[in-house]
């Protein structure tokens, strides 16, 4: 019964994508989820995930995984993993993630290109997405999404990225399809230690999401982070460390809700091309 | 009591020197209302106001001002802060206000903002004697104050007879408030002050009996500071401010508001005379603050009568015991039953502090004690919701607090526990971030059964208990024209509340978008929205009385003010709020505007303005003028008119004259207000008549 009820729950949840859990709706990267799932414009690896258009504004290329850890739930954490390369013609990425526990996983890997002409970085990118339901079947379906990232300003940048603008189903059988998103987001970066982030979210079928960020280096190897996201309302704090070649971020999220999420990445960079 | 009023800090003790800037015109009331919190309940701020009053009515002497003066006066981010005692560190003491721009990082508007609340002044080495001082003040004024409601309260009617042949209630005294404030004072040196005070619908009398002689309050003081090692001698009224304000928190402070960075922490500025009117949040004795090095140690001493409710209470079958159920903080005495309260219980006070300044200035710590004593146990009508709120007949608690300044980050907290075991922490930092960010965060926990009677930490509800949140803020300029405020906080309620019998949850934010293309020009747009939970009515099950439900506030202001000429300025604002209960959504409006002529030794001010809301949880709060030293923030619900004129007039060397006229108008009801406040006219018009006499 008890498991039955589980994988009720999480079909409910994983169809109308209200939780932002799974890998694909989901913020990616310890950096984001510090600073309440901005997505637009973080140029780092794990930017893959989250708007493609930013992939070609990394300094260098890097290989970065992560782990999120939800409520204490181990069915409800997130492995990841992600790259970028950059070549003279563009920049090239990969992600794969994977959610869930035995019962109910799901599975995403893609992979995606980025250019910048002038002032202007553009993306696109294709994934593959899997859906199992243990006992139950599995879905699979192809996912394209673009994005972009320009500067209105020596200060200030714009982003914006489309997801799954194919609206692709969850499986052939179904007719549920996997939420298309749209995200549109301004950085300003007032100083040098200063980064501040503004976002809107907005899937079809659910509630605009707005989120502000926040990043602070503190001194060149530590920066610290908070954001704050709407529907629900979110408090997430984050730090980040930098050494030489290694990086590591961690994040906290506050539902108010459910209770509290951690967020763990861990990057190696390569020299600056 | 719908209009709260402000006593304005003047600016004395502003004698010329030779290298003082011209003084700039000060738009007081502008500057406190950007300080002043948001207005939620109708809850008396007459204490807040009297309390900044008392901040900037001593000019802060920047020769001789520490981190925590300058950081208690709002006027610095820590930046700036930073960068003045800096320069002071490399270049000596301040020997003009010219100075000022030559530190980095100030610009001319905060520079023009600072100076009315700054001094270089030196009390001189081989000063008069003490009352030949006190005798030559020239900053010495005597003020009366009248004011009245000109339509016929129902509580001033003839009474009714009810159907048992008893009389019903009406006011024992006539609708007239009258105001008497005498003060003398120096800044660093002393201050000499008296205020009384008669309520509307209070009887002028003396009368042993009911323990009143002629005005219905009366405040005293006479403080001395700077004498040999002692900081501050204070006799009669007074309060004291330590730490984050857990233990001694001076009455209400400014908590949030329009300016969202530096208003959260609070100083320890000591012992302060008490001049308000508020007949309730004092201390009436004696405190001492007394400088050894780098220690500085505080002793209180009070006994003051309370007002409250009294019953008896049967303890067995011989005796009974007199029990207080509530106290009274109204400070009213008007009808037999409100008299009935006054001064039936004694409150002892008997509190210290100890404080410990490091000799760099970069940190303090410090720890305080209150024991509070009354003469008559109190025991609350019992309620699921009040059950861990204070009871008995004494109180203790303690605290102990630190600040910790480094770069740019200033960090302060203070933890405090009460005789019922009951705790409460605060933890923050105010930091400039840069040059043009400025961010605020604090962290407070107050445990459901934490009692301190005199505190004023941070908090969403009106006293710190039963609330845990954290708030965030920030202050962004970009450049000088423009100007981005924001803040957010998250609370809980981890216990029931009044009207919310559940434990709850909440969050506020705000922001504010100004732009000051000129210093007489000032446009903003200011945002706000608050959800917390409430009862609502029954939900039809039989076993629930009650559904608690969020409910969502939003506020929009748009304000744009402007000097047009030397003697003209103009405001026009357009106020804006909406609730929603249960997808339902209701709103308000209100659209005003204001013109100020100044002419020769004249000077109008007048307002015209509409509002139209839906609900009275609709309800806008306008900032009005007032009459000197005075300001009222009224709430407005309904639909109607609302107009006022204020005139002021100088009347030879010495005399100040000023008269306000107001008049509310209803189009969507036939009486005002309820109870024995009912009027039975669809209008209410107020006067204010006041004088200020210099005594030099």
């Amino acid at each position: 019964m008890k498991p039955f009820l589980f994988l009720c729950f999480w079909v409910f949840l994983a169809i109308s994508s209200f939780s932002q859990t799974d890998p694909l709706t989901q913020a990616q990267g310890a950096r984001s989820q510090g600073m309440g799932n901005l997505k637009t414009n973080l140029p780092d690896a794990w930017t893959i995930f989250n708007n493609v258009g930013a992939l070609d504004r990394i300094k260098s290329a890097q290989i970065t995984s992560g782990f999120d850890s939800r409520f204490g739930l181990k069915e409800l954490s997130t492995f990841s993993l992600a790259g970028a390369f950059q070549e003279d013609w563009g920049t090239f990425g990969f992600g794969i993630s994977r959610f869930g526990g035995e019962l109910f996983n799901q599975h995403l890997m893609g992979l995606g290109f980025s250019n910048t002409m002038g002032i202007v970085s553009l993306g696109a990118k294709i994934e593959w997405f899997q859906t199992q339901i243990e006992g139950f079947g599995t879905g699979n379906s192809f996912l394209f999404s673009f994005g972009g990232v320009a500067e209105l300003g020596p200060k200030t940048f714009f982003g914006a990225n489309f997801s799954n603008i194919n609206r692709a189903r969850f499986s052939k059988n179904t007719d549920q399809r996997i939420p298309t998103f749209i995200e549109m987001g301004i950085t300003y970066l007032p100083s040098e230690n200063i980064s501040l982030y503004s976002e809107i979210e907005k899937e079809v079928d659910s509630k605009a999401i707005f989120k502000v960020g926040l990043e602070y280096k503190l001194k060149e190897w530590i920066c610290l982070r908070t954001g704050i996201s709407s529907a629900p309302n979110r408090l997430n704090f984050g730090l980040g460390f930098r050494k030489e070649r290694f990086g590591f971020d961690y994040a906290f999220g506050q539902n108010s809700i459910l209770g509290t999420s951690h967020h763990l990445s861990l990057g190696l960079f390569f020299s600056e091309k | 009591m719908k209009s709260w009023f402000f006593i304005f800090f003047l600016l004395f003790g502003f004698t010329s020197w030779a290298q003082t800037p011209k003084k700039p015109a000060v738009d007081l009331e502008s500057f406190i209302e950007r300080l002043f919190p948001i207005q939620e309940e109708d809850i008396d701020y007459e204490a807040i106001y009297e309390q900044l009053f008392q901040l900037y009515q001593n000019p802060i002497n920047l020769n001789k001002a520490d981190l925590e003066v300058l950081q208690a006066s709002y006027l610095l981010t820590p930046n700036q802060i930073n960068q003045l005692v800096k320069y002071r560190y490399e270049f000596g003491d301040f020997l003009s206000l010219y100075e000022l721009q030559a530190i980095p990082d100030f610009d001319l508007t905060t520079i023009e903002n600072l100076i009315p609340f700054v001094t270089l002044d030196e009390i001189p080495n081989k000063p008069k004697p003490f009352l030949q001082r006190i005798k030559e003040e020239e900053n010495a004024y005597l003020l009366l104050r009248h004011k009245r409601t000109w339509e016929q309260r129902k509580g001033y009617t003839a009474p009714d007879t009810s159907s048992t042949g008893k009389l019903s209630t009406r006011y024992l005294g006539d609708p007239n408030e009258i105001y008497l404030r005498f003060r003398i004072q120096h800044s660093r040196d002393f201050s000499l002050g008296m205020t009384l005070e008669k309520d509307p619908g209070e009887q002028f009398i003396w009368d042993q009996k009911t323990k009143r002689y002629g005005f219905n309050f009366l405040s005293f003081h006479l403080t001395k500071y700077q004498l040999g090692n002692w900081k501050t001698i204070a006799l009669g009224d007074f309060q004291a401010s330590f730490g984050q304000g857990l233990v001694f928190g001076a009455g209400y402070t400014v908590g949030k508001g329009a300016e969202t960075v530096p208003t959260v922490r609070r100083s320890s500025i000591g012992i302060l005379p008490y001049t308000a009117a508020l007949e309730y949040g004092f201390f009436r004795g004696i405190g001492v603050t007394r400088k050894i090095r780098n220690w500085q140690v505080t002793l209180i001493g009070s006994r003051v009568p309370r007002d409250g409710r009294i019953s008896s209470s049967l303890d067995s079958l011989e005796s009974n015991q007199d029990i207080l159920t509530s106290i009274s903080q109204t400070g009213l005495h008007r009808t037999p039953s409100e008299l009935s309260t006054k001064g039936q219980l004694n409150e002892s006070n008997l509190g210290g502090n100890i404080q410990f300044s490091s000799p760099s200035g970069r940190w303090m710590a410090g720890a305080n004690f209150l024991h509070t004593s009354f003469s008559i146990p109190w025991v609350r009508t019992p309620s699921v919701y009040n059950q861990f709120e204070f009871s008995g007949k004494s109180n203790q608690v303690g605290s102990a607090y630190f600040n910790y300044n480094w770069k740019n980050f200033f960090f302060f907290g203070e933890s405090a526990i009460s005789a019922s075991k009951g705790t409460g922490t605060v933890l923050g930092l105010v930091s400039s971030l840069s040059k043009q960010v400025d961010f605020s965060m604090l962290w407070r926990n107050y445990s459901k059964d934490f009692h301190s009677f005199y505190s004023s930490g941070f908090a969403e509800n009106t006293r710190p208990i039963n609330e845990k949140g954290l708030y965030m803020g920030i202050q962004i300029k970009p450049n000088p024209t423009w100007k981005v405020n924001a803040y957010y906080d998250a609370f809980s309620f981890p216990w029931l509340k009044y009207r919310v019998y559940a434990p709850s949850k909440g969050f506020e934010w705000l922001g504010r978008l100004t732009y000051q293309p000129r210093r007489n020009f000032i446009a903003f747009v200011q945002l706000r929205q608050e959800e917390k939970a409430r009862n609502l009515s029954d939900s039809g099950e039989p076993q629930l009385t009650y559904q608690i439900l969020p409910i969502r506030k939003t506020n929009g202001l748009i304000s744009l003010e402007n000097q047009l000429t030397k003697q003209i300025f103009i405001r026009s604002r357009i106020l804006w709020s909406q609730v929603e209960i249960q997808n339902q959504k209701t709103s308000g409006i209100m659209i005003y505007q204001d013109v100020q002529v100044e002419k020769g030794k004249w000077r109008w001010t007048g307002r015209i303005g509409l509002f139209d809301s839906e609900t009275y949880d609709n309800r806008l709060y306008a900032f009005e003028n007032n009459v000197l030293w005075t300001f009222s923030i009224p709430a407005f619900s309904g639909r109607g008119i609302r107009y006022y004129l204020l005139a002021q007039r100088q009347i030879g060397n010495r005399m100040t004259v000023y008269f306000r006229f107001s008049r509310t108008s209803y189009t969507d009801r036939e009486t005002v207000s309820s109870g024995l406040q009912e009027i039975n006219v669809p209008h209410q018009s107020d006067t204010a008549f006041l004088i200020r006499y210099a005594l030099k």
